[in-house]
């Protein structure tokens, strides 16, 4: 197994959060990197959450992280760049065969590239979610809203990181086997990983039905419940959790305004200053974790306020 | 009144064509032990299943009959009651934990049942204590050895306090130190607490000293109902049932009218036998240095000699055991010997593989490796052994290539694998992984038989029928391979690897699962591979396998190579690796390691059988 990809205790603020606040975070990336359209607003968002990841002590798994969300951005610039014909600065004009004519334009290319942002954003919000948040803790603090909820948050925080070990797991054991994976033709790859693909659907199922079964032996949504290992608030949380709702409020603001939202077709936008200062305040807001830890590890008298 | 009475029942899970129990009526008093012996698929954890409740309330499909604990169906009972009533622990602990730390894993079950917070602290420190994590109370699960694992799965169980404890081959995946632990453990439980136990077991020579009664089980019901071990061993022997550990299976094998069920008893009915006793003393005091020396003598009946036929093939050390007699005829004799086992040393070009001062670490910092010299003989089967995580997977997926090495080299056939990418040599070595599922994504066990056939385009079908037939696999072929147990499954995997017939065969655990029937059939097969010319390296705690098939074994402990030597010089005597029979002669008559030597040497000695054949 490796381990980096699983959640593993380190002595930072960050690790020290409440896992709601945690949670509260990542969901803020994720779904702020849904409504955003501006490239300016995506990349504070990565840069964010790219900063919590590093503050963390993740700066190699966040490496990896984004070196396979980099795969997944080029076949979308790729498939953008190809199929997408509204730009109007065209970059690249061929005739086809005859008749199609593949026209490569420069609204194509941003708007793949704005695109691939969004991704390496929800990438990495999963990457801190299930690096930096304690599943044991989390299943207590989301049971108490009911026990679907808490399997389904436990489920997520260990659904990415099982499923890197049964990638590698299961592409080792077929390669054994003689199955290529690194085909020229992406017919052939395709072909090769389709049946790794459905190895790994069906032991995510097979593992949901033990999980399931294990959790049930055990007793599991039985009420009334006891709690020993209730993560109590702290003045850390607090303050994270001040910061998340105004750089919210900046959020709702832009967006309420405009200055969030890009249209990439037919022409580019023109980015004017005023959108570019809530980006930044947005950045610093959602950033202010990493900027604490600094703190936190530079003034010990600040551990035991935070 | 029974602590579990199951009347009449029949199961069929939903999507089965198949009863996996049928007409099951069993009653288990409070206290019992009692162990459930059977083949993999035949109904073992579909009846524990059933008792704890998971069945019919987890379990979706056909359901007749009724169980009953203490005297209330199950069918009544409430989640808190039957969670109260009966503790299920899986044969694989990495499933069944769902907390990431150790405390927390054991404070769960009581956190659902409602436990105050004190006394939840007051029975995680007192399990912990008990089966001895106290140093492992604040690591993560996942960073536990099998053992601990299993241990904690145990703990987490325990705490909630059942009056039934239901076991699915608890020592399966762990090592044979580990394997010792956790069935002392058991053991300490019913003696002292009297919880009522229900263990199913494969390899039963770990424990059925420890049961007060046994069920062997076969196509999903009960066939055998025993209250001695002997009664159990003497009826499968007659039944030709696979059954039986080798100590008893060697006493009944001779006739013995009393069967010994564990090494302890058998030594001491040994002892009483006046003439082995007799024929053991004059033996160390040399007075039957001729009797002795005619075992080695080329003109001794073949049975004799193929008693002895380890010895020479493997160089064994012969005067450790032996009084060799000073004159110079039996000195010439004895030369025969030894110059015979010094042909048979491996020259070094009969090596296939040759790792030199090879280390690997892994990722998060770990040694798996330290400075690994180890040379694979060829057209041999060699055995790796050790605790979990001493390195032995590592060591094969260097040989195949999927991990290549921090320093040193790994040179497969004279090609070093640094250069080479696994497919490249995926026709030539064979790799057979611990977890079989990582191999199954094809609908049918058939298809997923002949997938590596026609990926390599080696093996014929031909081959692949009768290999189907002697893993005895005829039965599902049309199967989902997903919907069988995890010892079918665990051939299928097994199938499909050799099909392929590589020229080096590395298998991870291959005896997983299986019972004393399958592992023998296995063991034909691996042995009718190495005549044609493969070479077998296997990783496995299954000492009475390697006893019997292996002709090298090698310990590796914390990334190293401890000890290298044939199967007769690093089994017997052993500790924790030597086989049951081994132990069974231990002191009285050494190399004695199968269950057919033990047979001869008791019929020659303690019977005055001098029928060889």
């Amino acid at each position: 197994m490796n381990w980096d990809y699983t959640y593993q205790y380190r002595d930072n603020f960050i690790y020290n959060l409440h896992p709601g606040i945690v949670l509260l975070l990542c969901t803020n990336f994720l779904i702020w990197c849904l409504i955003f359209s501006h490239p300016f607003y995506l990349a504070s968002l990565l840069v964010a959450n790219g900063m919590l990841m590093i503050s963390a002590g993740h700066l190699q798994t966040w490496y990896l992280y984004l070196k396979f969300s980099l795969f997944m951005s080029l076949v979308i610039i790729i498939i953008n760049l190809l199929f997408s014909s509204a730009g109007t600065t065209t970059l690249l004009e061929l005739t086809l065969s005859g008749e199609y004519i593949l026209k490569v334009s420069w609204e194509a290319l941003i708007y793949g590239l704005g695109m691939s942002l969004r991704l390496m954003t929800a990438m990495s919000s999963f990457a801190l979610f299930t690096l930096a948040v304690n599943p044991d803790q989390m299943l207590t603090w989301a049971g108490r809203f009911g026990t679907h909820t808490a399997l389904l948050a436990t489920s997520s925080l260990r659904i990415i990181p099982m499923m890197i070990e049964d990638y590698h797991r299961i592409t080792e054991v077929q390669k054994c086997r003689g199955v290529r994976f690194n085909h020229r033709s992406i017919r052939q790859r395709i072909k090769s990983y389709w049946p790794l693909m459905g190895s790994m659907l069906l032991a995510s199922l097979e593992r949901s039905m033990i999980m399931a079964e294990s959790l049930y032996n055990r007793g599991y949504g039985l009420k009334p419940r006891t709690y020993t290992q209730l993560r109590r608030w702290q003045t850390g949380d607090y303050l994270v959790l001040c910061s998340t709702l105004i750089g919210i409020v900046v959020a709702c603001l832009a967006q309420w305004k405009h200055w969030s939202s890009y249209s990439y077709y037919p022409v580019l936008n023109r980015v004017i200053s005023v959108e570019i200062l809530p980006a930044l305040v947005v950045l610093l807001l959602f950033a202010l974790p990493a900027i604490i830890n600094w703190g936190w590890k530079k003034w010990p008298q600040l551990r035991s306020t935070t | 009144m029974a602590a579990i009475k199951v009347d009449n029942l029949t199961y069929q899970y939903a999507n089965s064509s198949f009863p996996a129990l049928q007409d099951i009526n069993l009653e288990v008093q409070a206290g019992e032990f009692v162990l459930l012996a059977g083949a993999s698929g035949s109904g073992k954890t579909s009846l524990l299943r059933a008792i704890n409740g998971a069945i019919p309330h987890f379990y979706a499909g056909f359901i007749k009959g009724e169980v009953y604990l203490d005297n209330q169906a199950v069918s009544s009972l409430d989640h808190r009651q039957r969670v109260q009533s009966a503790g299920l622990l899986h044969q694989d602990a990495d499933s069944q934990l769902v907390m990431n730390s150790v405390t927390a894993e054991i404070a769960f079950g009581m956190e659902n049942m409602g436990l105050p917070v004190k006394l939840i602290r007051r029975k995680i420190a007192e399990l912990t204590s008990a089966l001895n994590l106290n140093q492992d109370n604040h690591k993560r699960t996942a960073d536990l050895s099998a053992g601990q694992k299993q241990r904690v799965a145990l703990a987490a169980l325990l705490a909630m306090q059942p009056q039934i404890l239901l076991l699915d081959e608890p020592t399966s995946q762990v090592d044979p130190v580990a394997a010792e632990e956790i069935l002392t453990i058991i053991r300490r439980l019913n003696e002292d607490t009297g919880i009522t136990i229900i263990m199913a077991e494969q390899r039963l020579e770990r424990c059925l000293h420890l049961a007060d009664r046994y069920l062997v089980m076969e196509n999903g019901q009960i066939k055998g109902d025993f209250k001695k071990a002997d009664d159990m061993a003497r009826w499968a022997i007659e039944n030709n049932c696979p059954f039986v550990p080798p100590v008893p299976r060697v006493f009944a094998l001779v006739g013995q009218p009393s069967i010994p069920t564990t090494v302890k008893e058998g030594r001491r009915l040994l002892r009483e036998l006046d003439t082995f006793s007799k024929d053991v003393s004059d033996h160390k005091h040399g007075s039957t240095q001729l009797k002795n020396h005619q075992i080695c003598h080329p003109e001794e009946p073949q049975a004799t000699k193929d008693l002895f036929r380890k010895s020479e093939i493997l160089h064994l050390p012969l005067t450790r055991f032996f009084a060799i007699p000073q004159n110079d005829t039996l000195k010439s004799t004895f030369s025969i010997v030894t110059n015979a086992s010094s042909v048979s040393q491996p020259s070094c070009s009969d090596y296939i593989v040759e790792m030199n001062k090879v280390s690997y670490t892994w990722p998060h910092g770990s040694k798996a490796l330290r400075q690994v010299d180890f040379k694979l003989p060829a057209q041999a089967i060699t055995a790796l052994i050790g605790d979990n995580g001493a390195g032995k997977t590592t060591l094969l997926k260097h040989i195949i290539g999927l991990i290549k090495p921090d320093r040193g080299s790994v040179k497969v056939m004279g090609r070093n694998t640094l250069q080479l990418d696994v497919e490249d040599l995926a026709a030539e070595v064979g790799y057979l992984s611990q977890q079989p599922d990582d191999y199954l994504f094809l609908p049918t066990v058939r298809e997923e038989i002949s997938f590596s056939r026609h990926k390599l385009g080696r093996g014929t079908a031909e081959t692949e029928k009768q290999l189907i037939q002697r893993l005895e696999l005829q039965e599902y072929l049309e199967c989902n391979p997903r919907d069988l147990s995890t010892g079918q499954r665990q051939r299928v995997a097994l199938a499909s690897i050799l099909l392929s017939k590589p020229e080096i065969l590395l298998l991870d655990e291959p005896t997983r699962g299986m019972d004393y029937n399958l592992k023998a059939k296995l063991g034909e097969i691996l042995k009718e591979f190495v005549q044609t010319g493969v070479t077998i390296l296997l990783v496995s705690h299954d000492s009475e396998f390697i006893a019997e098939y292996a002709d090298e074994v090698v310990l590796m402990s914390a990334g190293k190579i401890i000890a290298q030597g044939t199967t007769a010089e690093m089994l017997d005597g052993s500790i924790y690796y030597a086989p049951q029979v081994n132990r069974l002669f231990n002191g009285l008559h050494e190399q004695v390691l199968t269950v057919e030597q033990g047979v001869k040497l008791l019929k020659r000695y303690r019977l005055g059988v001098n029928d060889w054949n």
